[in-house]
């Protein structure tokens, strides 16, 4: 749960760097709406997390590794193009760190929810990026 | 262009494929505000399957984490109270001020169902044979819908999904198409706070939409509430269906005042009861029934209280009665008052005709009180649902009782009187469900049954309460011995 909200406010300041980067007007305010959806799913994440504690520390998880979904921190490319390329490689990242963490985590059914709309959040960021390219 | 709402299902809002809706009208204005879409049976099919896959994962989810989902929808509610009560007034016609009453009753229903990891709580007991140990567990079962009336557009339906999702059920719900603008902005609100997708659905439209409701092999329950004519039909039918039902019905609610009343506060207590919601509510007083010498000293202050009542457009200061919903309504009313006319009654005030400044196509009705009224007129025996108070004087408390046994309805009924002798002779006596001592609208809070009985009720669970957690569980038995 800690690396998935580090994950998110990390890729929080890289949409904010991808805001200043970017020159068109669908593209800017797209990536201001990211930011927004960040901000809301680090509040989501930390609720869940807090309000699930006392189940948390019962259930081992295995093969699940934290290199395998690799954090983007820095954006410095002034192109539309290459600017949206990266951001689907994020969020394929982050879909597939939701997706398997959902199966991962089935036993606590909050948090598995939670996981699988987000995954399927970053389906929806996906596609929208790919209709700017 | 009107807009037309939109059904949510699986956490999704969805546009309606059906080309047939109906006006969604501001009462006061006579102007069209939006359109309900008259849902499919497809549609509501799909939101069925959604409610059913649902289930599968939100019934094994810890009852902390129910009542938690259900507190962020009482917080979100609150932080919109404002908000949520306008849009009541606009598409229903109440006053500001009964619209935020409404939504108090709302907010508290869900409050109430967040203590269901208390309230369904089962029970057991050791060694009921030799090493044999015997338990109670209240299971949720499935898909449960409600199918809601136009009066308290933003309430009823509390009345009974906090409960269904919080004991672990899945939920639709059809709201009246008449009024559908507050639940969608309910719906909006949660949609916002992370329910599960197909947890919480609604469908919008009519009998098409209830019937296919009623009649799927994956629904379990129906709540209704509306008129005891329809309900009788929707029980009816699920019964044949095999589904559990709670049906609330229509009322005539006798208010009877004795010789020894506070009259000072006995007034004001009747001109709510009659004249609140402009009359459109199964609690509303539907009869007055003066005994003794009470009659003319209460005739008289009733008359000039009624007199006194501002009928307005809800949403401005001051206004103390609204329009009535519906034109439909408004002619139901005015149909009835002419009957009292025609049947003897003596018109003390009528409110025909009553104009309102800048709202020349509202469906107003003043407030009307009809005097020397005789039990088997018209307007003391059917629901009127509308500002009128018709008036009989009756000579003691047991012909007030005999009336009020005679009549089909048994929702609510209230006395005024300083003796409790009188009080426990009307609530041992009287066969109605939700009993007012000197109280004018017997309304039960949240963490109580919303009664009902004869025609006014069928079925065994109310809403609200313990009795609502009761209609979405089954009691399982677990009979246990270990070798």
């Amino acid at each position: 749960m800690q690396f998935a909200i580090d994950n998110e406010a990390g890729t929080m300041g890289l949409y904010e760097q991808a805001v200043r980067l970017s020159s068109s007007k669908k593209v800017k305010a797209f990536f201001a709406d990211l930011v927004e959806q960040l901000s809301k799913r680090v509040d989501t994440l930390e609720r869940i997390r807090r309000e699930n504690i006392t189940e948390m520390i019962l259930e081992p998880i295995t093969d699940f590794y934290a290199d395998e979904y690799p954090l983007k921190l820095e954006m410095n490319e002034n192109d539309d193009r290459v600017v949206c390329e990266s951001a689907i490689i994020v969020e394929e990242t982050r879909m597939k760190f939701f997706r398997y963490g959902a199966q991962k985590l089935e036993f606590l059914i909050e948090v598995a929810d939670a996981f699988e709309r987000m995954a399927d959040e970053n389906q929806e960021n996906i596609d929208s990026l790919r209709s700017f390219l | 262009m009107t807009e037309v709402v939109k059904n949510y299902i699986n956490g999704k809002w969805v546009e309606s494929k059906s080309k047939e809706t109906s006006d969604v009208i501001n009462p006061a204005t006579g102007e069209v505000i939006a359109k309900t879409p008259m849902s499919t049976i497809e549609e509501t099919n799909q939101a069925i399957e959604a409610a059913k896959q649902a289930f599968r994962r939100w019934r094994s989810t810890p009852t902390m984490t129910r009542a938690r989902h259900l507190n962020r929808i009482r917080s979100a509610f609150e932080d919109h109270f404002e908000e949520l009560s306008k849009i009541l007034t606009t598409e229903q016609g109440k006053t500001l001020d009964e619209a935020r009453g409404e939504y108090r009753r709302t907010i508290e229903n869900i409050e109430c169902a967040t203590s269901i990891p208390s309230l369904q709580m089962g029970y057991n007991a050791e060694d009921i044979a030799a090493g044999i140990d015997e338990m109670v567990i209240k299971q949720p079962l499935g898909v449960f819908f409600c199918i809601a009336p136009f009066n308290f557009p933003g309430m009823v339906p509390t009345w009974f999904w906090p409960f269904a999702i919080g004991t672990g059920n899945t939920y639709i719900v059809k709201p009246s198409p008449q009024v559908p603008l507050s639940q969608v902005r309910q719906f909006e609100i949660i949609h916002e706070l992370g329910l599960p997708k197909g947890v919480l659905n609604m469908v919008h439209g009519g009998a098409e939409v209830a019937n296919a409701l009623i009649e799927s092999p994956d629904t379990i329950g129906v709540s209704f509430v509306g008129s005891t004519h329809v309900g009788k039909i929707v029980y009816k039918k699920a019964g044949e269906f095999g589904k559990r039902a709670q049906v609330q019905g229509g009322a005539k609610n006798f208010i009877t005042v004795m010789p020894d009343a506070d009259l000072k506060r006995t007034v004001p207590a009747i001109i709510t009861s009659f004249y609140g919601c402009t009359g459109q509510r199964c609690l509303a007083g539907g009869v007055l029934l003066a005994v003794g010498d009470i009659y003319e000293p209460l005739k008289e202050k009733v008359v000039e209280a009624s007199e006194e009542l501002i009928v307005g457009n809800g949403l401005e200061e001051g206004v103390q009665m609204g329009p009535m919903a519906s034109k439909h309504g408004m002619e139901h009313t005015l149909s009835l008052i002419e009957s009292g006319i025609k049947e003897g009654a003596e018109l003390l005030l009528d409110g025909r005709g009553i104009k309102v400044d800048g709202y020349p196509d509202g469906y107003f009705i003043g407030p009307t009180v009809f005097d020397k009224v005789k039990p088997d007129m018209k307007i003391a025996t059917e629901e009127i649902f509308g500002p009128v108070i018709p008036i009989i004087h009756v000579k003691d408390l047991d012909e007030a009782i005999e009336i009020i046994d005679a009549n089909r309805y048994g929702n609510a009924s209230s006395v005024f009187t300083s003796s409790g002798k009188v009080a426990r002779d009307y609530q041992y006596r009287v066969k109605a469900g939700n009993i007012g001592i000197n109280i004018g609208v017997a309304a039960p809070i949240a963490t109580f049954p919303f009664s009902g009985m004869k025609d006014s009720f069928l079925g065994d669970l109310h809403g609200q309460g313990q009795d609502a957690v009761d209609f979405f569980t089954e009691n399982k038995v677990i009979i246990t011995r270990w070798f």
